[in-house]
């Protein structure tokens, strides 16, 4: 019989988090399905932009091709970026049998939830960007300034990209628990876009669904910001519907990956 | 284990002494304890009782479904036992394992990594979560890693563009990025060809060498052979044997095995006086008996001494070359330990 090996072990027990999320983040972003998914978002502005090209009035401005480009009718192709990196997070990871790797290092669950939650975050902004960027610039090229000043229009369209980030991170964070159940990174993509589609599709659903939907109300919440004073109510009320999904997300996933084996 | 443990499953745990002197107890690297794991109606590890001494090659053999990969992913945390203990370095795995994973290197179950990164980018990553890697020494320690396995030329090249050796070999990068104190492979040399399975073995001998326990399973009994110290046997779940390579070898049917040109007389004179012998129907070419008259083997069964029966053979004027022990080839034990005697 052997005796116990307890020689002391030294540390460092853990990587900077900072590396890990660089890490992270180079898994995601330079991606070119990533880059491809982004280029489908900047195409949604650009139609948007060519359509408001062919009417008159108020609408057909720099403003309003970006309000139209973030309402609900283009949640399924906005959110295809955020639902892919949130369905790679852990089910891809699993499926490829990464996660054992970042298991024995070890990284702890909860720098594994940072790590993946700033994956998200970092496509959500990106997307978020994407689509504020062209709507800006495709709007200017091809449409009248609008109501608004420059100024003005410019920083509707900041508090635009910040909103649609948080609306992002919110649907990505939801998928999370799901993916962190899972081995097939597919079926969770399925999942999220359908999520997305049915914001959509409001005419089919009963009326108190669609709050509770990840991109419900996207529109009335992005059209308060065209008004004069801007009616905040809504972009509150789906700032603090993807904040709860956020926390409910991560809370899940946690719960989950600590249950189950690596 | 100094000693070798046989466990019958049929019987229940017997212990057999061997010849060996007793030797000084070492510390154990990994250590379980009735561990049991259960997938369902499943019982993949029954109450397997292991230690696993520092510094040691361990092989872990099995029939496949024996439990090996279920064992070694228990041994690092990343499976929960049904039931049992595991201690790896001195800790209580999973609860401590963090403390001791940073010095755990492993491969199991193949390579993992992902498709769309370049080899080098794949071990990047992995590199960036060690904790005992300083961020300026990581490019340095990937690339001597990637030189050490031979892809050093490759690495830029996207990982599912790999051919399955190339893929082992990046597997087998992970666990030298950093010195470690207890390796775990599992299959190493699955796809490799014999040059692979060569550089395998000098890995695994370098990392020994440098102070690592490495324990590796394979279904290469040769591999085993020629680079493990220790080996334990898993059948159906169960320990069925475990301890010193050379000892278990040493823990065959025994008896005795002459080589002399005078077969038949040999044999005469053994059974006249009660002792069981047959001529070895295979002749030893390479024997002692080269440049001299064409020698044979004659078995003895266990019992006599063999002072004993070499004075009777030279008493009834046999010549004999030589009398040696014979030791099992590890494919002989395995079959004997996992499917009985034929």
């Amino acid at each position: 019989m052997t005796t116990t090996g307890s020689r002391s072990v030294g540390r460092p027990t853990a990587a900077p988090l900072g590396r890990l999320l660089a890490s992270e983040l180079r898994l995601t972003v330079p991606r070119l399905r990533t880059g491809v998914t982004l280029g489908l978002v900047a195409l949604v502005p650009l139609m948007v932009a060519i359509g408001l090209a062919s009417l008159d009035g108020e609408r057909s401005s720099v403003l309003w091709t970006l309000l139209i480009s973030t309402s609900e009718f283009a949640a399924f192709t906005l959110a295809v970026p955020v639902v892919l990196v949130a369905a790679d997070a852990f089910a891809a990871e699993r499926a490829h049998r990464t996660l054992d790797a970042l298991a024995l290092a070890p990284v702890g669950l909860g720098r594994m939830l940072v790590c993946k939650t700033a994956g998200i975050a970092a496509v959500a902004a990106l997307g978020a960007a994407t689509v504020t960027a062209v709507a800006l610039v495709a709007g200017l090229l091809a449409l009248e300034l609008g109501p608004f000043t420059f100024g003005a229009t410019l920083g509707r369209e900041l508090v635009i990209w910040v909103w649609m980030t948080g609306q992002l991170i919110g649907l990505g964070m939801l998928l999370l628990p799901l993916s962190a159940a899972s081995t097939r990174p597919a079926g969770v993509t399925a999942a999220g876009l359908v999520v997305a589609m049915a914001s959509s599709m409001t005419v089919f659903l009963p009326e108190h669904v669609t709050p509770l939907l990840p991109a419900g109300n996207w529109s009335s919440a992005v059209t308060g910001l065209s008004q004069v004073p801007v009616d905040w109510s809504q972009l509150g009320w789906t700032t603090l519907r993807a904040g709860v999904y956020a926390v409910l997300g991560a809370g899940a996933t946690v719960w989950l990956l600590s249950r189950r084996d690596a | 284990m100094g000693a070798v443990y046989m466990t019958d499953p049929a019987a229940g745990p017997t212990y057999r002494g061997t010849d060996a002197a007793p030797v000084a107890p070492r510390p154990a690297a990994a250590r379980t304890i009735g561990l049991r794991r259960v997938f369902g109606p499943v019982v993949a590890v029954d109450g397997v009782d292991l230690d696993i001494p520092m510094g040691a090659v361990l092989g872990l053999l099995g029939p496949n479904g024996s439990g090996k990969t279920t064992l070694m992913r228990m041994l690092l945390g990343l499976l929960r036992p049904s039931d049992g203990a595991v201690e790896l370095l001195g800790r209580q795995v999973p609860e401590l394992a963090h403390e001791v994973l940073p010095h755990v290197g492993a491969m199991i179950e193949g390579p993992a990594f992902h498709p769309h990164l370049s080899g080098r980018s794949n071990l990047l990553r992995i590199a960036a979560a060690e904790p005992l890697l300083d961020t300026p020494r990581i490019p340095g320690a990937v690339q001597a890693t990637l030189r050490r396995v031979g892809l050093a030329d490759d690495a830029d090249r996207r990982y599912r563009d790999y051919s399955l050796g190339m893929k082992q070999r990046l597997g087998l990068a992970v666990p030298l990025l950093v010195r470690r104190r207890l390796v775990v492979l599992d299959e190493p040399t699955n796809g490799l060809d014999p040059a692979g399975t060569r550089d395998v073995r000098r890995i695994i001998a370098e990392m020994n060498a440098a102070g690592a326990t490495v324990v590796v399973s394979s279904h290469l009994l040769s591999e085993i052979e020629a680079s493990c110290s220790h080996v334990a046997v898993l059948q159906s779940g169960r320990l069925v044997a475990a301890g010193e390579l050379r000892t278990l070898l040493q823990s065959g049917p025994g008896g005795l095995v002459v080589t002399t040109p005078d077969t038949a007389r040999a044999v005469h004179a053994l059974q006249g006086a009660g002792i069981d012998a047959e001529i070895d129907p295979v002749v030893d070419a390479t024997g002692p008996g080269i440049g001299r008259a064409p020698a044979s083997r004659v078995h003895v069964a266990p019992g006599p001494p063999a002072p004993d029966v070499v004075a009777l053979l030279v008493r009834a004027g046999v010549a004999v070359h030589e009398v040696a022990r014979p030791g099992a080839r590890l494919e002989e034990l395995f079959t004997r330990l996992t499917e009985g005697p034929r």
